[in-house]
């Protein structure tokens, strides 16, 4: 059983949510939120071991949410889901600070060792 | 890529641009469509082996993820036929075309950069279609300028509605209206306006208080089109 509680971020609905399923189907605790402004809501209430964010998101990107959550919640993993490949593809770059990024599509497997591996022996 | 001798390596390199951006936009979305029927999969093959365990698939679950799917597929299939409609427009440098389908078309590829910029961006095209003589991609290519343009700087709340028209004139419109006081705008001209002109377009815009409006007219010059075919 994993112990850490995840939040997944991304405007797919269809996506996020049927992932956050699976996690939970492995026993771990996952919520979701679709925008970036959802999710530093639900940050402000309630504590999480991890989060996950799609680069690309209407509103609040990607990448202005990580600052602002680098900003108020210091310590907390953050892994970056980006569109393709890698950041370079997309002339981007991953913020410092950031514990690692995945393409999409993500396999729930690597998902779970990445978010484990930030968590730090939570798993 | 359109086949016009006089074009110099700049358009050149604009238009494979230009060409290159709808794929790269196009290609993201479809990413989106496929990572969820897989992880859709994903979930099927989570719920078989929990009925394996004895734990039943109560069928309103199996019946909203067959409809997830369903919905997935239409989506990802709208997609292939847009980029599809759109690669095809540059197999002939001039070709007689419905200015409404392919204005539709365009505002459908865009609407995800604009959504992204937290631009909502919306049409209003007449459902008769506009039939005219003139170059499709370069056309296209125009529009995506200007609303790059106006995507620049933009602002939450934005309102991009793209127009278009038929009757003596045909036309091509774009009405940005900004959440706040109006920023500048970059608009097409000089050598690009000359362009336009060569597939018989002309451009003109109204930068108002909180609203700019560039209009594409097109002005129905068969013989400058012809030339582009030399």
């Amino acid at each position: 059983m994993n112990k850490f509680c995840a939040l997944l971020i991304d405007d797919e609905e269809e996506l996020v949510s049927t992932l956050t399923e699976r996690l939970e189907f492995r026993g771990i605790e996952a919520e979701y939120a679709v925008s970036g402004s959802e999710a530093i809501a639900k940050m402000r209430t309630k504590p999480y071991d991890v989060v996950v964010v799609d680069m690309k998101m209407p509103g609040l990107s990607g990448l202005d949410l990580v600052k602002i959550l680098q900003k108020e919640h210091p310590s907390l993993p953050i892994i970056m889901i980006t569109g393709h490949g890698a950041p370079a593809d997309e002339q981007v770059e991953i913020p410092a600070g950031v514990f690692d990024y995945l393409p999409k599509p993500v396999s729930i497997e690597v998902l779970i060792k990445k978010m484990s591996e930030a968590v730090g022996g939570k798993a | 890529m359109t086949g016009d001798k006089e074009c110099s390596s700049g358009e050149h390199a604009s238009e494979l641009a230009f060409f290159g951006a709808i794929t790269a936009s196009v290609t993201h979305e479809l990413n989106n469509v496929l990572s969820i029927i897989d992880q859709t999969a994903g979930l099927l093959e989570d719920l078989l082996y929990s009925a394996r365990q004895g734990k039943p698939i109560p069928p309103e679950k199996l019946q909203s993820i067959a409809a997830g799917v369903s919905n997935q597929t239409a989506r990802g299939f709208d997609f292939i036929r847009r980029l599809n409609r759109f690669a095809h427009s540059v197999d002939e440098p001039v070709s007689e075309f419905d200015l409404c389908a392919l204005t539709d078309n365009f505002a459908a590829l865009m609407k995800r950069v604009a959504t992204l910029k937290r631009v909502e961006l919306t049409t209003d095209i007449p459902d008769a279609p506009v039939q005219i003589v003139s170059c499709p991609f370069k056309l296209q290519e125009a529009l995506f300028r200007v609303v790059n343009a106006f995507l620049s700087e933009p602002e939450k709340g934005d309102r991009l509605i793209v127009g278009c028209r038929g009757g003596a004139a045909p036309e091509i419109s774009f009405k940005y209206t900004r959440s706040s006081s109006c920023g500048t705008i970059e608009q097409p001209k000089g050598e690009w306006e000359e362009r336009l002109g060569r597939i018989g377009w002309s451009v003109d815009s109204e930068t108002g208080v909180d609203q700019i409006i560039v209009r594409f007219s097109f002005k129905g010059k068969t013989d400058a089109v012809t030339e582009i075919q030399e």
